[in-house]
């Protein structure tokens, strides 16, 4: 049985407008040990799914269906004080920007000590012990426990917010966005450290983030989403090796590879859909230099293209030839979104449609 | 902001709306209360040819009566004209000369200002009830008196906030436009910025009638009130002295209870306007 | 921080010099005849000749104004009560701290129930029972405190029997020494309806300002994070949020301090608490203005005490202020 399993996840926020559909229909599955990398633009869903998971959804969002099975529970209809015994004993939460989530009163060895004593029943002596611990997992002086948050780097404030994490020696861990708010060396490092940890604890890992280039780095598996559903999902050597959601093909043309010969950067022209504006359509068609009359009339459903692998598109069969064209910037002006925005570069580009191969919706 | 865009907000927001029903059903009292009092508040009414005195509420005195045999529920209503006669009186007085001095110091700025916020400053150092209590025993006791009284000091805060208010305006770019189409200081004071201080000026007020309205009942419970009317501080007066904290719960409950309700009405208002003055508030 | 102290005590000082000229010429120019404000009417022609002499009532005002200021500043003497035929000063020396100590005890019984009750309702925001709560706040603000005393001396003194409903002390009281004269269950007894009968009259702005306050910090990531660490709702309440909303709410305190010596007079009164408010009340009833004059004063000058300690207060938490 997988640890974690998501089927048919809908999530909407209440606006006083009317309602925005952060999550439609997204399911996945999670075995033990495995790290999934869930990305996508700001927008897409996956704060909102992240959040759904840890059961930390704002007062006026709401899951309208679907479940989250966690070792075969649904946490969906669990209350406070059911979810609670969960918390941090089987699943933790690595949050984004480490000093604003850091309270700024308190030392960290504090911070870190109050979730054993208070789920474990130890005492706070035993509980700094443990934290002296984590911080040698992840790589910390054991005397900067006595640090307020303000005063550590935000490197060091990254690795704090891990070692908490891992306080209880959880299942589960979700980390979201891990590494934006730091450079890149840094970047690097810590990754490096969690996936160290990970493997060592045998921990379950679910990694949010906007950068795809991390999913590659740590991540077994990767759920492409857009506009709050699946674009893509299946394991990261898949879905590199062969992309088969044009939006999945973007996103890999946008981020630099060293391995990879050079080549230019490309950026999908255009902005992800609002959300409280449901259309019968898929969601990435204007965007999409790809697109087909049907991709405008009705949305794709997930369909699966190899054993562990599915996208939701309906042109899957030329899926090949989009990746190839996917990586000629020329392409990327076809889509009608960049041709609303920019009308003047489309006219001189005819050779570049031939190549396409396929009639951006004409 | 117009008028009509302010009341519009303010019956959208729950609390505001009670609180406009409330006051205003106290403003209805206070015009029909002549009607609605079953007797003359200082009746002495007589029972079995002796005086009614500290009888418990009944159907022929609602809320009972004081130890001279007055109906306490005809008291009650009357009182309605005085607290809101005092509270709306002083309200104005205290918003006219507030916002006035604030706008003044706030758009001239340097010695005019100093000087004006130096008076403030002193105000403030004054503790309001004890100075309140002195001026009621120095002047004969009236109407007018309790409110000049009441308003003397609390003009302090109204030109303290609109004066920051004003300050922060007046480096807006269509006053500096104002100056360079060369009007007047009066007509930029008077006629563009004063607009836009007014929901600020109208919040303040609703703070001073809740103020005034209390002010009063306070002196006329320690005795310094107007003789000639009834006001409800006036009956806890009469009904303190006469010990009916011991003996007639009827006579010491209502009026307390008419104060606490007109005040929470009006500090419901006052909630509403806050949250229009501050659209920070309002996005909660 | 002794520039910023000296140049508090200057200030002080000066106000206290334009408070004694108001209050001269309030005496002097408001009533119908200002030298009924001065002497007792009833003393008999001879007595009334020689007082006049004495206050020097027929001299021009300059020189009243500085035989006042003499009088006040340098021998602290206020004149003598009309009622009790005694230096004003002797009356209400000894009320001076029991004042203190009503508003005091007050304060903090207040800001202490608003922070929790304040904390609470930003917690439960949006439900019936914060709408409940915001309401209760109001309406012991609306509520005039003389009033709620009344209410109160009606149900805990006369109706249950559980407190006094009056005075500091029960009569025919000895004890000597400074301590126990105030540390004592009678005392402490006599202290409890009229302290919180005061508290509820300044709860509200406590409880509001910590709502307010604690609706900003409940949104900070830390909370979100105490949340997903399974701490109980409480722990989150106040070791977390509560915690960082307290400055603004503390400081609050310390600048209402001067207020409440001020607004301790009608809780004073009806509870026949023996302090500055209760007699400026009084005096002012038997129109015995020397009295009222001097405790008017006193409480004024109180008044400018608390302030600059709560400036102290106030530096000492926050210590920008200071070099302002």
């Amino acid at each position: 049985m997988p640890l974690l399993e998501v089927a048919d996840l809908r999530v909407q926020y209440q606006l006083p407008g009317g309602f925005l559909r952060a999550v439609e229909s997204v399911s996945f599955a999670l075995e033990k040990g495995e790290t999934m990398g869930i990305v996508g633009e700001s927008g897409c869903g996956k704060s909102t799914l992240m959040k759904a998971l840890l059961k930390l959804l704002p007062a006026n969002a709401r899951v309208t269906g679907g479940s989250i099975r966690y070792k075969g529970q649904d946490l969906v209809p669990l209350r406070d004080d059911e979810m609670r015994r969960l918390r941090w004993k089987e699943i933790a939460y690595v949050p984004q920007s480490a000093l604003n989530a850091l309270n700024p009163v308190y030392r960290i060895g504090d911070q870190i000590a109050e979730a054993i004593v208070v789920h474990q029943g130890k005492s706070r002596q035993e509980a700094w012990e443990r934290a002296k611990t984590l911080f040698q997992w992840v790589g910390l002086e054991a005397k900067r426990l006595h640090a307020y948050p303000h005063q550590l780097s935000g490197g060091m404030r990254q690795r704090s917010m891990i070692a908490m994490a891992l306080a209880l020696e959880p299942e589960l861990l979700v980390a979201d966005e891990p590494t934006t708010a730091l450079d890149v060396v840094v970047q690097d490092r810590i990754l490096q450290r969690l996936m160290m940890l990970q493997k060592q604890l045998q921990l379950s890992l679910v990694l949010v983030t906007h950068d795809i280039s991390v999913v590659a780095k740590v991540c077994d598996r990767a759920l492409v989403m857009y506009a709050g559903r699946v674009a893509e999902l299946g394991s990261t050597r898949q879905i590199f090796k062969a992309p088969f959601h044009p939006y999945t093909i973007g996103l890999l043309n946008a981020f630099p590879n060293v391995k990879t010969e050079a080549r230019e950067l490309i950026s999908i022209p255009g902005y992800p859909p609002d959300l409280s504006k449901p259309v019968q359509a898929c969601a990435f068609a204007l965007r999409c230099p790809f697109a087909a009359e049907v991709c405008h009339q009705v949305a794709p459903a997930p369909v699966e293209v190899e054993p562990g692998h599915v996208a939701a598109c309906h042109r899957l069969d030329q899926a090949e030839a989009f990746r190839d064209a996917g990586r000629r910037r020329r392409t990327w002006e076809q889509s009608l979104a960049a041709r609303s925005l920019a009308p003047m570069a489309t006219q001189s580009a005819p050779s570049a449609r031939k190549a396409v191969g396929g009639d951006p919706g004409e | 902001m117009s008028l009509g865009q302010v009341l519009q907000l303010l019956i959208r927001d729950r609390l505001a709306l009670a609180g406009i029903i409330i006051v205003g059903t106290f403003v209805l009292v206070a015009i029909f209360a002549p009607w609605i009092a079953p007797y003359d508040p200082d009746q002495i009414h007589r029972v079995d040819g002796r005086v009614a005195r500290l009888l418990p509420p009944s159907s022929q005195f609602w809320l009972g009566t004081t130890n001279l045999g007055r109906d306490v529920f005809s008291q009650v209503v009357m009182g309605t004209r005085i607290a809101l006669e005092v509270g709306l009186l002083a309200a104005f007085m205290v918003t006219f000369v507030g916002t006035n001095v604030g706008l003044i110091a706030g758009y001239f700025g340097g010695r005019i200002d100093a000087f004006l916020m130096r008076i403030v400053d002193i105000l403030y150092g004054i503790p309001f009830t004890p100075f309140v209590i002195l001026l009621v025993s120095l002047l004969e006791p009236s109407i007018w008196n309790v409110v000049i009284a009441v308003s003397l000091l609390t003009w302090r805060t109204v030109a303290r906030i609109c004066r920051a208010q004003v300050l922060s305006l007046a480096e807006r770019p269509f006053v500096k436009a104002a100056r360079v189409a060369g009007a007047s200081h009066w007509r930029i004071m008077y006629r563009h910025i004063l607009p836009n201080i007014l929901p600020l000026a109208l919040l303040e007020m609703s703070f001073v009638v809740a103020w005034a309205i209390i002010a009063e009942a306070s002196v006329s419970f320690i005795g310094f009130g107007d003789p000639r009317a009834i006001s409800w501080g006036k009956i806890l007066h009469s009904a303190f002295i006469a010990g009916a904290v011991r003996t007639a719960p009827w006579w010491v409950a209502p009026p307390g209870v008419a104060i606490v309700l007109l005040v929470l009405g009006v500090h419901f208002i006052t909630r509403g306007l806050e949250s229009i003055v501050n659209p920070r508030l309002r996005g909660e | 921080m002794l520039a910023f102290m000296a140049r508090r005590l200057l200030e002080a000082a000066i106000s206290l010099f334009v408070l004694l000229t108001i209050v001269f010429f309030v005496f002097r120019l408001l009533p119908a005849n200002p030298v009924d404000a001065m002497v007792d009417a009833s003393l008999g022609p001879e007595a009334i000749a020689r007082l006049y002499a004495e206050f020097g009532l027929d001299q021009p005002l300059w020189r009243q104004y500085v035989l006042y200021l003499k009088n006040i500043l340098t021998k602290g003497d206020f004149g003598m009560s009309f009622f009790f035929r005694q230096p004003a000063v002797d009356i209400l020396a000894d009320k001076i701290i029991n004042t203190l100590i009503l508003a005091i005890t007050s304060l903090v019984i207040a800001y202490a129930l608003g922070i929790i009750w304040g904390a609470l309702l930003a917690w439960h925001r949006g439900t019936p029972f914060e709408t409940a709560g915001i309401t209760a706040a109001l309406a012991f603000k609306a509520a005039p405190e003389f009033w709620v005393g009344m209410i109160f001396v009606m149900i805990f003194a006369y109706g249950l029997g559980w407190f006094p409903h009056s005075g500091m002390r029960e009569p025919g009281y000895e004890e000597t020494s400074l301590f126990l004269k105030y540390f004592n269950l009678d005392f402490l007894r006599h202290l409890v309806l009229p302290a919180t009968v005061a508290a509820l009259g300044s709860i509200a702005t406590p409880t509001l300002l910590m709502r307010n306050t604690m609706l900003e910090v409940m949104h900070e990531d830390f909370v979100e994070l105490a949340k997903a660490k399974g701490l109980s709702t409480a722990r989150i309440i106040y070791l977390h949020a509560a915690r960082n909303a307290l400055l603004p709410v503390v400081t609050s305190l310390a600048t209402n301090l001067g207020r409440a010596v001020g607004g301790m007079v009608l809780v004073e009164y009806v509870f026949s608490w023996p302090g500055l408010g209760r007699e400026i009340v009084l005096a002012a009833t038997r129109y015995d203005y020397p009295v009222a004059q001097a405790a008017f004063l006193m409480i004024a000058a109180m008044v400018m005490l608390m302030n600059i300690v709560a400036d102290l207060l106030y530096g000492y938490l926050d210590p920008r202020i200071v070099y302002k």
